[in-house]
Parts: C-alpha cells; structure tokens; sequence
C-alpha cells in the first residue's frame, strides 16, 4: 500500500471528511432514526460518496485493530505522552536548545507536568476520566527517568559536570543512570539529594521534604538557605534503600524511618496508602489530584488520623464515603468542599 | 421521505436469507428481493461502521432480514427500508452490548483477550504500514493527533476530548476526521507537504 510518489487518486478529501464525519456520528451514541436515514440517503445519492465511505470506514477500523499491535500501542502511547508535554519536549524545540546548550554550556528543560502551567496556557481540567495521566513519565538525556506526580513542577539543568533538577513543588521519582564523573542532584527548597546510580521518591510539601529511597544510596544535606534559617543540626544524612527521612522545614529536625517504598510510591500506580496519617496531609496530598479543592476549616478534623488507600481516579467516592468513618460531614460550597466537625451527637455510634 | 433516484448498482450474486422464505402473511419475497437489491449495500456497510467485523455484519443483516419477513403490513419501499435499517440498527446494539459484556466479564476473569474475527477480506495494517502511521501521526500538530489518539485508542467521547483539550466537539470530531485523513493520504505516499495542504486546510 505505500508506494511513493504514486498520484493520489481515488475520493476527494472533501468526501473523505464528509464520510468521516458520518462514520463518527454513526459510532457514538446510537444514532437517532433521522440520523440514519440521512446517512442512508447521503450514501445512496452519490457513488463518491459511497466510495469515500467504505475507504475510509475500513481504514478507520484497520487503524482501531492496530492496537493490538504491542509494540505499536507502546510506541502510540509514548508518543502521546510526549504530545501532551508543552512544547519545549517536541524535537525542533529540544534541536534549538541543544544548539543554545553547546555556546552555554547548560542544557535547560522544564518539564511540566500540565496542571502546573501558568493559568493562560492551561487546559480545561473538568474531565471524568483520566486521559491526561495524573503521572508524567519522562526520559532524560542522559537516560535517567523521572516520574512526575499531578502539580509537580521540575526545572532541568544538566552541565557536562553536572546534573541538576530543581523540584519546586509536588513529587517526583526518580531512576538515575549511573554516571560517577556527573552527579545527579535533586534540589528542594530545605534540602538536596544527591544520587549515584539509584532510584528514589522526594516529595516537597509546604511544611516539610520527604526523601524515600528505593534502590541504592542517596545522601541528603540541607540547602544553603536552610543552613542560614535553622541553626542547628543540619549535618547531611546518607539514607539507604528501604528508608525515608522527613525533614521539617526551617527547624532542622528530621526523622529516618524504615518504609515499604512500594507504599510510599502508590501515587505512580495511581493510589495514595496512608498508614495514620493525618486527614490534614491526605487533603493537601488529594488536592493535587482533585479537581475540586478540599478545605477542612476545623483542626480537630485536620488531626484525625486516617489508615487507607485513594484511589486518585475515585475521589469523590472517597469523600462521600468520610462521614461512615469518621464524625465528619462533607459539605459542598460553591467551588471547593468542605470536611466538617460532625456534632458528637449525630447518628454516629 | 422524498424519493429519490437510486444511483447505486442492484445486487446480483447474494441471496438475502439463503432458503426460500416461507411467509404466510407475510412480507411478499418480491418486496424482500427489491430491498436487497436496492440497499444491501448500503446495509451492509452502515452496519460495517457501527460493528467493524464482517461477521457480525453478515449475522445481523441476515436477521434484519429475517424480521422484515415477519411484517404484516408491508407498506411503500421507502417505509420497508426505513425499517430495515432501524431494525438492523437495534440488533446492532443488542450485539455491541454483548460484546461489551463478554469484553467486561473477560477482563475481570483476567482472561484472553477477546479474539474479535477480522474478517479474511480486509487485512491488517502490515508493520510498515504501523511505521508509517505512528511517523504520520508525528508530523501532525498536537491538536489533531491528540484527539485522534484519544478517539481511536482511549475511547474518550468528543465531549471528554473538548474539555482536555479545551476546545469544542464540533473542532475534536474535525481534528480526528482530519487526522484520519492526513494518515490515509501519508499511507498512499503522498509526501508531507502535500498532505498536510490537502487534509488540514
């Protein structure tokens, strides 16, 4: 069927979208009698159009059976992924950054994951199901990955000597290529991480940095600017695999934990597993994922402790599901929700 | 229903139920014939559309058929075909709720995937033909390869593409119609230029 430089015969494109547009009429809803039989009478009247159609309802379906090709619902799906980044990812972008990066001597990509475009640039988040993935997968130039969770913001400046990335917000994954003369640095506010062949979580929240390490050794050590605000402790940590630290934000405090990392990475699965966490974190957490915000005004709901799994995909769900667990109610206002203190006296027993 | 001048060729070779229908009261076989003859093709590719396997067209238009020849009031062609069609049209969706049900059960019980029969007259996209596709699909602009990704293998609705891509169905069935077409014209070795002039524009 290819073959190059053939002239193209065969309908005319103006019957060819004409026939597309039918032949997607005809497979959304169930079309309506009228419907069908003006399709009847536009096919019948013309043998263009009976052609256009035929050509292009088989090719269409030829397309929807190429699925089943896994290699190319892969190759599809990493395309789309891409397709769906700003436009500094596509290629003739990255081409003119790489001739910017050779005179610099930096290379600079930011990766956005789409909620966190500024408001102008931003899509329409009011959708039902997750087309957009709430978890950007990326490949970096010198081939490590990341995976950024929803919000998450993430700046790349990559140097011969260096590799850095500035986390600005949210959390991300993190799955660095070996390389001892180019160490790979992961920036927060409080702290960074530096990396050498490992895999590892951070997550940047308003009030702390979390670090998980899945697979080898990072050592963590706070930033200038936190060694000026706190002025205590702030000797770097080294953490090994199957542990985390959490390091609250201008005290310096910090707490080493054992941890199943496969919890602690949920959010890539598209799952949040809380093990007594606090309803305040959980919401903060949601927020990032929901499209309607959650507010809790009273902090002794803020202070109940919740033991579970998000679905990311069933957030309502879950909250309408609340008030079964805990003396809350869920209180719609016009464009966020509200967990409120339930009165003790409630039917609650 | 106004009528209008059949252009299309009648239909010689099929039968329409394969036996002679034996029907008391009911359809005369003539007017079945006519039907045939006049709209089996259009019948048939209707259908094709809404189904997209050549075997299930083949059983659903048979039994269309076979409930026209339960009609007792037959009445003018233009009324026989428009039930015809409506009739082909509510098997049709019988069958893709079953489907959809036997894919559901089937993914539960975390079996095979469903083997849907393709039909032995149309083949399917060689793996150059993929290549040529998925290269196809990168040289169109976001919007339309968005859309069309999502249409063809997300089975989001126009309106769920509208809202992620911020724009309206009207546009995303445009987008998707145009993509389509942009892939066909790429596949028939039109080069880049030409088919983005003539299918985007």
């Amino acid at each position: 069927m290819i073959s190059p430089g053939k002239p193209a015969a065969g309908p005319a494109v103006q019957h060819m979208d004409q026939a597309m547009q039918w032949i997607q009429r005809l497979s959304e809803d169930e079309p309506s009698d009228k419907d069908l039989l003006e399709w009847v009478s536009w096919y019948e009247g013309d043998e263009r159009h009976r052609q256009a159609f035929d050509e292009m309802q088989s090719f269409w379906t030829q397309l929807g059976e190429a699925d089943r090709s896994v290699s190319f619902r892969s190759r599809l799906e990493a395309l789309h992924r891409e397709a769906a980044a700003p436009r500094c990812l596509t290629r003739p972008f990255y081409r003119a950054m790489a001739a910017t990066l050779l005179i610099a001597g930096a290379a600079v990509l930011v990766v956005y994951h789409p909620w966190s475009l500024p408001a102008a640039q931003k899509t329409a988040n009011n959708y039902r199901r997750s087309e957009e993935p709430r978890v950007r997968h990326t490949q970096l130039p010198d081939g490590s990955s990341v995976d950024l969770a929803a919000r998450t913001l993430l700046t790349v400046h990559y140097t011969p000597d260096q590799r850095t990335l500035k986390l600005e917000n949210g959390e991300a994954f993190f799955s660095v290529a070996p390389n001892h003369q180019r160490p790979f640095i992961v920036k927060t506010s409080a702290v960074q991480v530096r990396a050498v062949g490992t895999k590892f979580d951070v997550r940047e929240e308003t009030d702390r940095v979390v670090v998980t390490v899945v697979q080898g050794i990072v050592d963590v050590s706070p930033t200038a600017q936190e060694r000026s605000d706190t002025k205590g402790n702030v000797q770097p940590i080294r953490l090994n695999a199957g542990n985390e630290v959490t390091w609250m934000k201008n005290s310096g405090e910090r707490m080493v934990r054992a941890t199943v990392p496969e919890r602690v990475l949920g959010w890539r699965d598209g799952r949040l597993d809380y093990v007594n966490e606090t309803l305040a974190t959980v919401v903060s957490d949601l927020n990032r994922y929901s499209n309607t915000r959650i507010v809790i005004h009273d902090p002794r709901v803020e202070k109940m402790t919740y033991t579970g799994t998000v679905l990311l995909q069933s957030i309502d769900e879950w909250l309408q599901a609340m008030p079964s667990e805990f003396p809350i109610k869920v209180v719609r206002e016009s464009s966020q929700v509200a967990l409120e203190a339930s009165p003790v006296d409630s039917a609650h027993p | 229903m106004t009528s209008r001048n059949h252009t299309i060729e009648p239909e010689t070779t099929e039968s329409p139920a394969g036996t002679e229908p034996p029907n008391p009261g009911g359809l005369p076989s003539q007017a079945l014939a006519q039907l045939f003859r006049l709209h089996n093709r259009s019948l048939k590719s209707y259908l094709m559309a809404r189904l997209g396997n050549e075997q299930e067209v083949q059983e659903v238009t048979q039994e269309a058929y076979a409930r026209m020849l339960q009609l007792h009031q037959p009445g003018a062609i233009s009324f026989l075909r428009a039930y015809l069609f409506k009739t082909a049209a509510h098997i049709a969706v019988d069958r893709a709720r079953q489907r959809r049900i036997r894919t559901q059960i089937d993914q539960c019980l975390g079996g095979p995937e469903l083997i849907d029969s393709i039909s032995p007259d149309r083949h399917a996209l060689a793996s150059e033909e993929l290549e040529m596709v998925e290269q196809a699909l990168r040289e169109l602009p976001p919007n339309y390869r968005r859309a069309f990704i999502l249409r063809r293998y997300h089975e989001s609705t126009p309106e769920e593409i509208a809202a992620t891509l911020g724009t309206g169905a009207r546009m995303v069935r445009n987008y998707i119609s145009r993509a389509t077409i942009y892939c066909k014209l790429r596949l028939e070795g039109v080069c880049p230029e030409d088919a983005r002039k003539r299918a985007l524009t």
